[in-house]
């Protein structure tokens, strides 16, 4: 029976097996290697997720160049038209194959967007037809549907550069679709701008954040009501900011500066850095102002802490 | 449950035994020991969770680490021409003996696992079972399998003038 060898075999190997003298200390040896490979191990973890995090802002839809704020895509609606939280599109053309056109970049500072929309992946490349030829070139692989997208954002001096009037002639810029078919190809804007938009030229603001961030008060004069509005109230201010607005005889309301609010659909939505608040006729009266009737409003800070903002108008 | 402080003790007095099982496993003796304190190891940091006596969970963990440690250098374990023992020419008993150590470094780990701890410990089946994490069904398949591969080997079927 080879069962029984086997025994007999497993007996006689054993037999003259030496011990180790050493091995409780070499144990313990181990079991400190092993402590400090899993507390490694904790750390590499760490790390693993930490890179992993990055990677994924890596994957399609997510390119590095995206702005902190920007989701992934897709970055179109199903209809092709331009949908990215914090931005606007005043700028949108479908194009079938090399075609110039005329971009002017924003009056202030903006992040852009360079958003295409494809039927076959390929490179999108937007040409400055100026004698420095500056480029930006979009990705469009991010499937979406039955159609491809693709982003690249742009900062202001890229914008500057890629924008800039290119001579005599009026056009300034080819699109260069990197595929067959339909390309819709969209520059947006940000709502907000790269820090705090300049002061308007020749008028002063009413209340400056810069010597006042927790606020302050101003004088104003009750306009004529039109369109059931009683006050309009204007504010250039960076996302964040947060003043509540009042009068003695009552709260007027709050100037958000949400950059994600769509201008194209929300008459009070941030716009190149402005915001503004539109006070109905109904809150106007609430407060017992009267048209033509002059008041002093306090404005409180509510928001970040910041000197970036200041009370362009009232009227 | 087992106490953290009774490991060195239990390394102490109980390594030998199980080193047994250990070279009876990988068939060298420097693997042997690589394989047993590495199980040791193991087992320090699920000390104070045995419950009972830590033997046999030492026992699971060496056979198991053994059986599926793939990665490690006696995953290639297998026997060379030269033997440890050199067999006294004529001696047919100490011949048929190395050709089965040989035969039996020719074991796909897992049928060794399943050899050593059922003719060496002496486990029942459900117990060989419950050392290496897999079912009785997959021990009684993996022990005939491996008997089988014995048998069938061709140095222990000339040594014997035919299958046993």
């Amino acid at each position: 029976m080879i069962e029984n060898e086997l025994r007999a075999l497993f007996a006689d190997r054993v037999g003259d097996l030496s011990t180790n003298g050493r091995r409780t200390a070499e144990v313990r040896a181990r079991i400190k290697a092993a402590r400090r490979r899993r507390a490694t191990g904790a750390a590499l973890a760490v790390v693993l997720v930490a890179l992993a995090g990055a990677l994924l802002t890596r994957l399609p839809g997510r390119p590095d160049a995206l702005p902190t704020g920007v989701p992934p895509g897709p970055w179109f609606t199903t209809d092709g038209v331009p949908a990215v939280p914090g931005y606007t599109a005043p700028d949108i053309r479908d194009v079938t194959g090399p075609t110039e056109h005329v971009l002017v970049p924003a009056p202030v500072r903006l992040r852009y967007l360079l958003l295409v929309r494809c039927e076959r992946p390929g490179t999108f490349v937007l040409r400055n037809l100026g004698p420095a030829g500056a480029t930006a070139e979009v990705d469009c692989s991010y499937r979406a549907g039955d159609r491809f997208e693709g982003v690249t954002a742009l900062d202001p001096a890229a914008a500057d550069r890629l924008f800039s009037p290119s001579g005599a002639d009026s056009l300034n810029v080819r699109y260069e679709p990197g595929s067959p078919g339909t390309w819709t190809v969209a520059v947006l804007w940000s709502t907000a701008t790269v820090g705090l938009r300049p002061p308007d030229a020749g008028r002063p603001p009413l209340l400056d954040g810069a010597t006042s961030p927790d606020g302050g008060t101003f004088e104003a004069t009750v306009p004529p009501r039109a369109a059931g509005v009683g006050l309009v109230v204007s504010v250039d201010c960076v996302p964040g900011v947060k003043l509540e607005l009042s009068v003695p005889g009552g709260v007027l309301g709050t100037v958000d500066c949400d950059p994600t609010r769509d201008p194209a659909r929300d008459v009070g939505a941030m716009s190149e850095g402005r915001i503004s608040l539109y006070v109905p006729d109904s809150d106007v009266d609430r407060v017992d102002l009267r048209p033509g009737q002059r008041t002093r409003i306090t404005v409180r800070s509510t928001g970040i802490r910041t000197g970036e903002w200041r009370i362009v108008s009232a009227s | 449950m087992a106490d953290r402080g009774t490991f060195d003790e239990f390394v102490a007095t109980r390594s030998q035994v199980l080193l047994r099982t250990a070279y009876l496993l990988t068939g060298e003796r420097a693997s042997a020991e690589d394989l047993l304190q590495t199980a040791l190891a193991k087992s320090w940091f699920a000390w104070g969770r045995i419950d009972g006596a830590p033997e046999p969970y030492v026992r699971r963990v060496l056979a198991t680490t053994y059986a599926t440690w793939w990665r490690r250098r006696w995953r290639a374990e297998y026997p060379t021409g030269e033997l440890p023992e050199t067999p006294v020419p004529g001696d047919s008993s100490v011949e048929d003996r190395d050709a089965l150590w040989r035969a039996l470094g020719t074991l796909p780990r897992r049928q060794r696992a399943v050899i050593v701890l059922r003719y060496y410990e002496d486990l029942s089946e459900a117990q060989t079972a419950a050392a290496l994490g897999v079912s009785v069904g997959t021990v009684k398949s993996q022990a005939s399998r491996a008997l089988a591969a014995l048998r069938r080997d061709p140095d222990l079927t000339n040594s014997h003038g035919g299958g046993r």
